[in-house]
C-alpha cells in the first residue's frame, strides 16, 4: 500500500513537471496584468526547439536554453503586440497558438521528422534535475514577489499600472520582462516534455496544458504555491485516470481520462471562487501623459 | 519667503487654455488653498510643479532657485509631496509594500522591518496612524490617504499637496486629517490644499488662492474674507447657498420601508432590518458614511438587488416588483454610479436622454423608435437643464461631469415623478451645477413629488432636506426634522454614537 | 498602423492554418474542380499494356488534408501509385470533408461520372452504405472498416485483428509476470478488434496470460502513452505493445525508462526505442493500393474484406534493441509460423478456441 502510494506520488510529480513549469511562465504574465492564452504556443515552439537543439550539440541543458530563448522571443513578441498596439490579448494569445501549432508541424516535417534528442537530463533519486528545478523556482517566484523589489512592482503593475507609472518606473519595462520571462520558462517546460519525459517531438504533443496552467494559476490565486496546488490537482487527477484504467477492469475509460479536468473544474470551483483576478488582468494600458 | 513659487505658469492643451499666466507661491508653515471650480486649472497647476504636464511658459523657484521639474521624480527630490484625489494605492498590497512599491529604491530584496519601523516613526510624529503591516484593502478611505500623506512624508516632503482630500472623508475624518495638518505646519511643512467646500477652506487655510478658467482671480487671507466671497470669486458671479424652498404641500405616505434586509455584492449584509417612511412633498435625507447601507437600500427599493422585507410605493405592495414595473409607479432614480449605472457613456446624449422611455409611445413608430420625436424631446431637455454641449449627438462622455449629470437629472426629473431617488446627486459637480440641480430637486418637491436624497455631503443633506434620517450599519440609526439639525448631532450618529448624539439634544434643550 | 499589424496577424494565422492543422479546416472542394488531379502524363507508355482505362475516374474523400503526412496522405499516394499503373486512369479527391458533408460529397462523385469512390476512414462507412444502394454500378470502397455491403461496397480491413493476435503472441512468449499491457489511443472499432487480437493471441501462447488495456484518449500527446505504461507497471506488467499513433512514442520510451519490454505495431518501432524488440507491421498504404486495383480490374469483391498478411499488409520486422535475443529460436519460429499460417490464408481467429 504504502509502496503504492509512493509511486503514484512519484509518477504524479515527474509528470506534473512540465505543466509546473509552464504554469510558473503563465503566471509570471498573469501576475503583471497579461492574460496569456498564447501559453499552448509558445510551449509546443519550446518542444522542437528543445529536440532539435539537444540532437544538434548533444547537450539537454543546452537544448532547454534555446528553447527558452525562442520561446522568450516570442513571449517579447507577445508583449510588443500588446503593449505598443494594444491588441486583444485573448485573441492574440489564440493567434499564438495557432501559429505555434502550424509552425511547429510544417518545420518537423520538413526538416525534423522523427528526430530523437539523444540525450536527456541528468537524474537525482530518480528525479530529473529539473524537476528540482522547478520546485526551487516556486520558491524563487515566492521570494521574488513577495521579498523583492520587482514582486511589489510586478505585483502592482497588475493591479493598478498609473501608481506604477507615477512612481517613475516603466510599466512597459516591467511588462516586457515578465513576457520574456514567462515565455521563457513556458518554453523550457516544452523542453522537459519532449526531451526530459520523451526525447522526440510529436504534433500537438502539448495537448492543452498551455490551458490547464491557466487554470493551475486561476486555482493558486495567483500565487507561486497556489500555482504549485493548481498543477498537483490536475497531476493528481491525471495519474489516477491511468491507475484506475490499469487497476480495476471495470472503470469506464471515458470516465477516467475525463478525470483530471473533472477534478480541476471541481477544485476551482470549491477554492477559488472568490479568486480576485489581478484588477488590471487583460486591460490594454494607455499612458496618459 | 516663498519656499516654492509658480510665475506666470501657462499650460496649453488642445482647444483651451488650462492655466494663463498663473503665479502663485507657497510659504513653509501655512496652508495654502487653491480654490476653483472644476476646470478652473487647479489640477493643471499642480500637475505642472509635479512634474506630469510640462508648462508651455513660465518659472519654478525652489528656495529662490530657479527650477526645471520635468518628472514626478525631480518633484520629489524638490520635496514635492502629492495626494492625488485618486489614492495611488495597490489595494492588495500592504501599506509597507506601498509605501516600499512608491520609495523605488537600487536594493533588489526590500527590508519590510525596516520600512516599517520608519512608518510607525513618521506616523506617531503626526498622528497619522496606521498599522503598517495592514492590507492597503482592508483599511478605511480614511485610512487610506493617511498612507498616501505617509508615502509623501516618509520621501521628506517639505511641501504636500492635497488635491480634494476631505471629498470622500466623513466628518470625524476631516477633522482627525485637519490635526494632521495642523501637525505638519507646525513642523514647518508647507500645505496646498485644494477644495471647493468653503467652510473647511476657511477652517484650514491661511492664504486662498482662488482661479477661474484658468486665471488667477485673487489671492487672501483667510482671516480678511467669508465663504459668501469667496464662493463669488470662484465662480464668477454672485452665489446663494440657500436653496429657495416653496411652501411645503405635505401629502399622504408615498414610500414606506419596513423591515428590509440586503446584502452587497460580496454577500456581506448591509441592510438590516431598515424602516422608514417618505411622505408626498418631502424630501426625506438620508446621511450616513459611505457603506452604511445607502447604496443596496435604494437598489433594494427599486428593485435592482435582492431584499426581504416590505417595500410600499403609494400604498402598493412592490417588494417582488421588476425594476421596470417600479419605475411604471412613477419612480425616478438618480443613482449613485453616474458613469455606470446613469449615462451609457458611449451613446449619443440624445439617447441618454430618452434611456428609460424610448419604448413609450411618444418616441416610437410601431416597433420603430421615431427619431424625430426623439430628438424634439432631446433638444427640449438639453434647453430646459441648459446641458453645456453643441450636438446632441455627441456621446456624453464628451461631456463634463456637471453635464452629464444633469443628462440624468433633466431624464428623471421630465417624467414629473411622484418618487425620487436622488443618490448623490452632485458628486463631482462643480458649484454652478450643483446649484442647478439642487433647485431642481426643490422644485420637485415643491410640486408635491416625495423625495429620498442620499448623501454623504452634510451641507447637502442640511440645506435641502425637510426630514434626516442617519443611516448606520444598515438602520436609521436616527431622526430629526430639519430645524433640529446640525454637524455635531448628524457626525455622531453617523459615527454610530446615538447616546452622545442624544446628549446634543439635551444640551441645546 | 494597428490595422496593418491585425491584417499581418490574420495572415500568419491563415498561413499556419493551411501549413498545419489540415483537418481543422473544414472545407471541402467539390468533386469537379477536384484539389489535385494526379493522372501523370508520363507514365502512359512506361504502362502495363495498350488498353485504354480513360474511362476508369478515381474519386478520394478524405477527412483530412492530402498532404498531412501521415492518415489521408498514406490513402492519397495508395490511390495515385495504383493509377499510374493504369493508363488513362485518373484520381480526384475532396479534402478536410466534415462529417455533415460526406454524403453530399459522395453522391456528387457518383453523379460526375465516376466509376471508384474511395472513402478512406471507418467515419465514412454509413454514409457509403447509403449512397452505394443508389448508384450499384458504381464501386465503393470504405477503408479501415469492420464491414461492408453487397453488392457494391467494400469495407476493407486491414487485419488488425491479425496485427494484435501476433503482437499478443510476441508478448505472451517473452513475458515472465503474465501480465501484458495493450495501450490504445481511443476506444475505437479498429482498436477494440487489435485488442481483441492482442488478447487472443496471447491466450494461444498461455491461457493464464492476462492483458490489461489502458486508452490515452489522444493519438499526439506521447506523455500519456508514458503515464499509461507507468500505471501499467504498477499492476505488475513487464511487457507493453502500443497501437496509438504519435502517442505510441510515448510507450516505447517509457518502457525504456521502466525497464520493461515493448514490442510494436502499425510502424517499425523498433526505431523509437531500445526496449522495443519487434515491430509487427500494417502497411495500410499497400493495403489500399492493392484494393484500387482490383477495383479498376473489377476483381475486388464485395462486404466485409480484411487485407492482412496474405496482402502483404502485415509482416513481421528482424528482431532488434536489447531483448532481441529474449525469444527462444523456437519461440521465433513459433511466430514466424503463425504469420506464414495467416499468409496462408488461415484466420488466426480459428486458432483460439
Amino acid at each position: 500500500m504504502a509502496d503504492s502510494i509512493i509511486s503514484f506520488l512519484a509518477a504524479m510529480i515527474r509528470y506534473s513537471t512540465p505543466l509546473l513549469f509552464v504554469a510558473l511562465g503563465v503566471l509570471v504574465m498573469e501576475v503583471s496584468g497579461i492574460v496569456n492564452m498564447g501559453a499552448e504556443g509558445m510551449m509546443i515552439i519550446g518542444c522542437l526547439t528543445g529536440v532539435v537543439v539537444t540532437h544538434h550539440l548533444n547537450n539537454a541543458w543546452l537544448g532547454g536554453l534555446a528553447a527558452m530563448l525562442v520561446a522568450g522571443l516570442f513571449g517579447l513578441l507577445f508583449g510588443a503586440l500588446v503593449l505598443e498596439f494594444r491588441i486583444n490579448q485573448t485573441v492574440l494569445g489564440v493567434a499564438f497558438n495557432l501559429v505555434g501549432a502550424g509552425l511547429t508541424t510544417t518545420l518537423n516535417r520538413a526538416f525534423f521528422d522523427g528526430m530523437n534528442a539523444g540525450t536527456t537530463y541528468g537524474s537525482f533519486l530518480g528525479f530529473p534535475i529539473p524537476t528540482y528545478i522547478a520546485i526551487g523556482l516556486v520558491i524563487l517566484a515566492w521570494v521574488a514577489m513577495y521579498k523583492m523589489k520587482i514582486g511589489v512592482q510586478m505585483r502592482s503593475v497588475g493591479e493598478n499600472p498609473v501608481v506604477v507609472e507615477s512612481v517613475g518606473i516603466s510599466v512597459k519595462k516591467l511588462r516586457y520582462i515578465a513576457c520574456a520571462a514567462g515565455g521563457a520558462l513556458v518554453g523550457f517546460g516544452g523542453a522537459f516534455l519532449s526531451t526530459g519525459i520523451l526525447s522526440q517531438f510529436t504534433e500537438n504533443m502539448t495537448d492543452g496544458r498551455g490551458f490547464i496552467a491557466l487554470a493551475a494559476v486561476t486555482f493558486g490565486k495567483y500565487t507561486p504555491f497556489g500555482t504549485l496546488g493548481g498543477v498537483l490537482v490536475f497531476g493528481i487527477g491525471e495519474t489516477l485516470s491511468y491507475r484506475l484504467q490499469a487497476g480495476g477492469g471495470a472503470f469506464p475509460y471515458e470516465f477516467a481520462l475525463m478525470l483530471p479536468y473533472i477534478l480541476t473544474v471541481l477544485a476551482l470551483c470549491a477554492f477559488s471562487r472568490n479568486a480576485k483576478d489581478p484588477a488590471a488582468l487583460g486591460v490594454p494600458y494607455v499612458k496618459s501623459h | 519667503m516663498n519656499f516654492i513659487e509658480l510665475k506666470e505658469i501657462t499650460k496649453i492643451y488642445p482647444g483651451t487654455v488650462a492655466c494663463d499666466k498663473v503665479s502663485v507661491g507657497f510659504r513653509r508653515g501655512e496652508v495654502h488653498t487653491l480654490l476653483g471650480e472644476n476646470g478652473a486649472g487647479k489640477s493643471t497647476l499642480m500637475n505642472v510643479l509635479y512634474g506630469l504636464a510640462k508648462p508651455d511658459g513660465g518659472t519654478i523657484f525652489v528656495n529662490g532657485k530657479e527650477t526645471e521639474i520635468d518628472s514626478p521624480k525631480t518633484a520629489i527630490a524638490c520635496g514635492v509631496g502629492m495626494v492625488h484625489q485618486h489614492f495611488m494605492l495597490i489595494p492588495t498590497l500592504t501599506v509597507v509594500e506601498n509605501v516600499i512599491l512608491s520609495l523605488d529604491e537600487k536594493k533588489a530584496f526590500i527590508d519590510k522591518k525596516r520600512v516599517a519601523a520608519r512608518i510607525l516613526e513618521i506616523s506617531q510624529k503626526y498622528g497619522l496612524l496606521v498599522d503598517p503591516y495592514a492590507k492597503v484593502s482592508s483599511l478605511t478611505v480614511g485610512q487610506q490617504q493617511r498612507v498616501e500623506i505617509l508615502k509623501a512624508l516618509y520621501k521628506n516632503c517639505d511641501l504636500l499637496v492635497l488635491d480634494e482630500p476631505t471629498a470622500v472623508l466623513t466628518p470625524q475624518e476631516i477633522r482627525e486629517l485637519f490635526v494632521a495638518i495642523r501637525n505638519l505646519i507646525a513642523e514647518d511643512k508647507a500645505v496646498i490644499f485644494i477644495s471647493h467646500k468653503l467652510n473647511e477652506v476657511m477652517e484650514i487655510s491661511k492664504v486662498i488662492t482662488i482661479l477661474h478658467l484658468g486665471k488667477v482671480v485673487g489671492s487672501v487671507n483667510a482671516c480678511d474674507t467669508n465663504a459668501r466671497e469667496l464662493a463669488s470669486m470662484m465662480v464668477g458671479k454672485e452665489v446663494s447657498f440657500e436653496v429657495a424652498r416653496g411652501e411645503q404641500k405635505l401629502g399622504g405616505t408615498m414610500l414606506e420601508v419596513k423591515d428590509m434586509h440586503a446584502k452587497d455584492s460580496k454577500g456581506v449584509e448591509t441592510v438590516r432590518g431598515l424602516n422608514m417612511q417618505v411622505r408626498a412633498g418631502e424630501i426625506y435625507g438620508i446621511a450616513g458614511v459611505d457603506g452604511n447601507g445607502q447604496s443596496e437600500l435604494i437598489r433594494g427599493i427599486v428593485g435592482l438587488c435582492k431584499k426581504t422585507g416590505t417595500v410600499l410605493i403609494g400604498g402598493e405592495d412592490m417588494s417582488k416588483s421588476t425594476p421596470r414595473q417600479i419605475l411604471d409607479k412613477g419612480v425616478a432614480h438618480i443613482p449613485e454610479d453616474r458613469q455606470g449605472m446613469g449615462v451609457v457613456m458611449k451613446m449619443p446624449i440624445r439617447n441618454n436622454l430618452v434611456l428609460d422611455t424610448f419604448y413609450d409611445e411618444k418616441f416610437t413608430k410601431g416597433v420603430f423608435l421615431d427619431w424625430k420625436k426623439v430628438d424634439g424631446q432631446a433638444g427640449y431637455l438639453i434647453e430646459h437643464y441648459g446641458i453645456k454641449t453643441p450636438d446632441a449627438g455627441n456621446p456624453v462622455s464628451s461631456l463634463s461631469g456637471g453635464n452629464q449629470q444633469k443628462v440624468v437629472v433633466a431624464r428623471e426629473l421630465d417624467k414629473q415623478p411622484r418618487l425620487l431617488f436622488a443618490v448623490h446627486p452632485t458628486r463631482g459637480v462643480d458649484i454652478g451645477a450643483t446649484q442647478f440641480i439642487h433647485e431642481q430637486i426643490m422644485a420637485a418637491r415643491d410640486a408635491g413629488c416625495a423625495v429620498v436624497l442620499v448623501s454623504t455631503e452634510l451641507d447637502e443633506i442640511i440645506s435641502l432636506s425637510d426630514r434626516i434620517g442617519v443611516i448606520y450599519e444598515g438602520v436609521i440609526l436616527g431622526e430629526m426634522d430639519r430645524k433640529d439639525a446640525n454637524y455635531e448631532r448628524l457626525g455622531l450618529l453617523m459615527a454610530g454614537k446615538r447616546d452622545e448624539a442624544a446628549q446634543t439634544v439635551g444640551k441645546e434643550g | 498602423m494597428k490595422k496593418v499589424f491585425a491584417l499581418a496577424l490574420s495572415l500568419m494565422m491563415v498561413v499556419s492554418l493551411l501549413a498545419g492543422c489540415g483537418g481543422s479546416g473544414g472545407s471541402s472542394n467539390p468533386p469537379a474542380s477536384g484539389g489535385g488531379d494526379a493522372q501523370q502524363p508520363g507514365d502512359a507508355q512506361t504502362s502495363s499494356g495498350d488498353t485504354d482505362y480513360s474511362n476508369v475516374k478515381i474519386g478520394l474523400m478524405l477527412s483530412g488534408s492530402a498532404n498531412d503526412g501521415g492518415w489521408s496522405q498514406m490513402a492519397a499516394d495508395a490511390a495515385n501509385a495504383a493509377a499510374e499503373k493504369y493508363p488513362g486512369a485518373t484520381v480526384n479527391y475532396s479534402e478536410s470533408i466534415p462529417a455533415t458533408d460526406f454524403e453530399s460529397t459522395m453522391r456528387g462523385y457518383a453523379d460526375a461520372g465516376y466509376t471508384i469512390i474511395v472513402s478512406h476512414g471507418a467515419e465514412f462507412l454509413d454514409a457509403a452504405k447509403l449512397v452505394s444502394q443508389e448508384y450499384p454500378d458504381i464501386t465503393f470502397i470504405c477503408t479501415s472498416a469492420q464491414s461492408g455491403q453487397e453488392p457494391n461496397l467494400t469495407g476493407i480491413d486491414f487485419a488488425t485483428f491479425q496485427l494484435g493476435f501476433l503482437n499478443g503472441v510476441a508478448c505472451a512468449m517473452a513475458t515472465e509476470t503474465k501480465k501484458i499491457g495493450a495501450v490504445g489511443s481511443n476506444e475505437i472499432d479498429s482498436i477494440i478488434a487489435w485488442a481483441d487480437g492482442v488478447r487472443a493471441g496471447a491466450q494461444y501462447v498461455d491461457p493464464e496470460c492476462e492483458v490489461i488495456t489502458v486508452y490515452t484518449g489522444s493519438y499526439d500527446d506521447a506523455l500519456k502513452a508514458k503515464q499509461a505504461v507507468d500505471a501499467l507497471q504498477q499492476q505488475g506488467v513487464d511487457i507493453v505493445t502500443q497501437n496509438a499513433d504519435a502517442c505510441g512514442v510515448g510507450a516505447v520510451q517509457e518502457c525504456d525508462a521502466l525497464g520493461l519490454m515493448n514490442v510494436g505495431a502499425v510502424s517499425d518501432q523498433t526505431l523509437l526505442g531500445e526496449s522495443c524488440f519487434i515491430s509487427v507491421i500494417q502497411d495500410a498504404q499497400l493495403g489500399i493500393e492493392v484494393a484500387v486495383e482490383q477495383a479498376i480490374e473489377g476483381t475486388v469483391e464485395p462486404g466485409f474484406v480484411s487485407m492482412g498478411a496474405s496482402a502483404g499488409v502485415i509482416t513481421l520486422t528482424d528482431y532488434a534493441g536489447k531483448y532481441a535475443d529474449l525469444l527462444t529460436d523456437e519461440e521465433k519460429t513459433t511466430l514466424q509460423n503463425l504469420w506464414q499460417q495467416s499468409y496462408d490464408g488461415v484466420d488466426l481467429e480459428t486458432l483460439v478456441k
